[in-house]
């Protein structure tokens, strides 16, 4: 993979030039990570060195309800521009390759003191090739806003950046769903949240070849609230590394972190959450925790928490747990009259729906719940 | 009906069971008493088809088929019941919805029509009132955070939907206060016909003054010392095991 001569060859917006070449020369400069480094020591991707990738653009349907401005990228510059000012100084490879290729973003704007009455919805479809969606969503203050970024793809690559900004008092729920299988999907999400402002971001991702999420929160202002909810599964050689961060900048802010893995075959998987308490976020309660649920011997998971605590009155709690279906609860469902292959069906289908019934949104909730009792069969199959 | 001959089993080369023979006629009530630790709640089980237990001898037969061939569910199918000593909390999977699923998969293994949640609402209603059981405890996770009592009432609610042919009751009546005693002997007394049977596990003679049996059976070590009619059950109070058992000997 010539990289070099893909970002030469690639097109965008010229007002974007000077922010693309910045970042490409730091992409270039830095190149794929390596498994040397921390954060990449069970995900490795320099396999994509080996391919001939061709930049495509997605096609991205849009749903918008009323109240939700959503315009191209190039036509909404100067709104971008808080974005995107400090993107060519990124840590993250693949967020400074997106930032590099930048063409097809999108600006979202929900004014102070708005509420739409349905979901905005973004999906996202990738056959083949390289895809770079970027996504910026400004939600001003005492606003609603039900995002949902929804990831199909057949074999190609795709590295989406979502970068979302919740001012004062407003309450946001943002679905990230990625339906995969045999792709790679490398993505970031930020998010950065005001005072007295809620997020509930639900992560889901049912497989692919390799994904990799990226998500940090920052509690920028006292009274910020953020529940991280995530489910993924994963079966065959496929491989999924979530790495979660909350920045804790500020007294009084809370943090919920529910991660739940169900994984076949011989899939992989990694949980990271750091979570950074500052010096004077005083007063703040972080929970996290991660459970994994193994359904063969040949499963993997690696799951780390990272406290880095530098406050003395907060309230942090964390918990992993790695297990297989309970027996004892298998043969009190069989005992009842289930089939084996049912009682489990139930047992693992009631682990996911834990995470998917934090779901505010109704039509969405079903979506996946009915998302998750598809996918199972296959993982149970290949367990049995 | 079930017909227990010279069972042997046990867990991980420990022998549990020591040789149980013990039939079991339609229509029937049998109690079986014991000490802690004597084997009542492992003969539940083996009859439940926990595939922990490793049978090393014997036979158990219902109607006349080899019961240990069967899966647990395929026991379950064919009308056998074990109310668990202590019911399984599973969080996530809601009573209702798993009770639906187990009486339909009953019913597509007799050839029935399934029933659709409407349709076992109504159907569970009756059923509900007999054992004072709470809608709220329908929806609710099985068993989860449910009081002792509650997990039992529990137990016996799904026996009242599944209707069984061969109800196991392990000490269903532990931790019950006294009305909840009464509410649920008198849901097992409903449930008695002249074609299906009882087995209660119980420590107490209070259960059988109310779900009144055919026959008591002492249990020690693995083995029925002795058996008789209620009024062993009687005797067992007055004199305790150690008596009873070394009379047997
Ligand atoms: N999984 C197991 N592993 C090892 N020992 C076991 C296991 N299950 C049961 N046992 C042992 O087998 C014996 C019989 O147990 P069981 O539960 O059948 O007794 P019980 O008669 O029901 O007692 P209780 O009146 O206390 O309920 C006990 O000594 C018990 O410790
Ligand atoms: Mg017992």
């Amino acid at each position: 993979m010539d990289w070099e001569a893909l970002l030469a060859s690639a097109e965008g917006p010229p007002g974007l030039a000077t922010l693309r070449r910045a970042a490409g020369a730091r992409f270039l400069e830095r190149g794929l990570p390596s498994p040397r480094d921390e954060a990449w020591r069970y995900t490795d991707t320099r396999f994509l060195a080996q391919q001939e990738l061709q930049l495509v653009r997605p096609v991205i349907e849009i749903d918008a309800p009323d109240g939700v401005h959503v315009r191209p990228l190039e036509e909404a510059l100067d709104a971008a521009e808080p974005f995107l000012a400090a993107e060519a100084e990124r840590e993250l490879p693949f967020r400074l390759l997106n930032t590099a290729l930048l063409r097809d973003g999108l600006l979202v704007e929900v004014e102070d003191g708005t509420t739409p009455e349905k979901a905005l919805q973004l999906t996202i479809t990738t056959t083949h090739g390289l895809a770079v969606p970027r996504l910026l969503v400004a939600v001003g203050e005492n606003a609603r806003l039900t995002l949902v970024e929804r990831y199909r793809a057949g074999s190609g690559v795709c590295l989406p950046v979502t970068q979302l900004s919740v001012g004062r008092g407003s309450r946001v729920e943002h679905l990230r769903i990625h339906y995969g299988s045999s792709d790679v999907h490398i993505g970031c999400v930020e998010v950065q949240q005001q005072r007295d402002s809620f997020v509930a971001s639900h992560l889901l991702t049912f497989g692919g070849r390799l994904v990799r999420n990226d998500l940090s929160f920052h509690l920028l202002g006292s009274g910020a609230e953020v529940q991280l909810n995530g489910l993924y599964l994963a079966d065959g050689k496929q491989h999924v590394d979530n790495h979660t961060t909350v920045e804790h900048a500020v007294p009084h802010c809370d943090s919920r972190e529910t991660y739940r893995g169900i994984l076949g075959g011989k899939a992989s998987a990694v949980f990271n959450g750091r979570v950074h308490v500052h010096p004077d976020a005083q007063r703040t309660d972080a929970q996290q925790s991660n459970q994994n649920l193994l359904l063969t011997d040949d499963a993997i998971i690696h799951t780390k928490p990272e406290l880095e605590i530098y406050a003395d009155d907060v309230k942090c709690t964390h918990g992993a747990t790695i297990g297989q279906l309970d027996r004892e609860a298998l043969f009190y469902l069989q005992s009842r009259g289930l089939a084996h292959d049912e009682a489990r069906r139930m047992l693992v289908d009631s682990f996911a729906a834990e995470i998917v019934r934090r779901i505010g949104d109704e039509p969405l909730r079903n979506e996946l719940t009915e998302a998750v009792v598809a996918r199972l069969p296959g993982m149970l199959a290949e367990a049995a | 009906m079930l017909e227990i001959r010279g069972l042997e089993a046990g867990v991980k080369g420990k022998t549990i069971l020591k040789g149980i023979d013990l039939v079991v006629n339609a229509g029937e009530v049998h109690a079986i008493m014991g000490p802690n630790g004597s084997g009542k709640s492992t003969l539940a089980q083996v009859i439940a088809g926990r595939e922990q237990f490793v049978v090393s001898a014997g036979s158990v037969k219902y109607d006349g088929r080899d019961l240990l061939e069967l899966a647990p569910d395929e026991r379950a199918c064919a009308g056998i019941f074990m109310a668990f000593q202590y019911p399984v909390e599973i969080p996530g999977v809601s009573n209702s919805y798993f009770l639906r699923s187990a009486l339909n998969a009953q019913r597509r293994a007799r050839g029935e029509q399934e029933l659709d949640a409407f349709e076992f609402l109504a159907f569970i209603q009756d059923r509900m009132a007999l054992l004072n059981l709470q809608d709220e405890l329908l929806n609710r996770p099985v068993n989860d955070g449910f009081s002792g009592g509650e997990k039992k009432r529990n137990e016996i609610f799904q026996m009242a939907v599944l209707e069984p042919r061969l109800a196991v009751l392990d000490e269903t009546d532990s931790g019950l206060d006294i009305d909840a005693l009464r509410v649920v002997a008198s849901g097992i007394n409903s449930l008695r016909r002249d074609d299906n049977a009882t087995i209660v596990v119980t420590h107490y003679q209070r259960l059988l003054n109310y779900v009144v049996p055919d026959f008591v059976h002492i249990l020690v070590d693995g083995r029925i010392v002795r058996s008789g009619d209620r009024q062993l059950a009687l005797d067992l109070e007055e004199q305790g095991y150690d008596r009873i058992a070394a009379r047997a000997a």
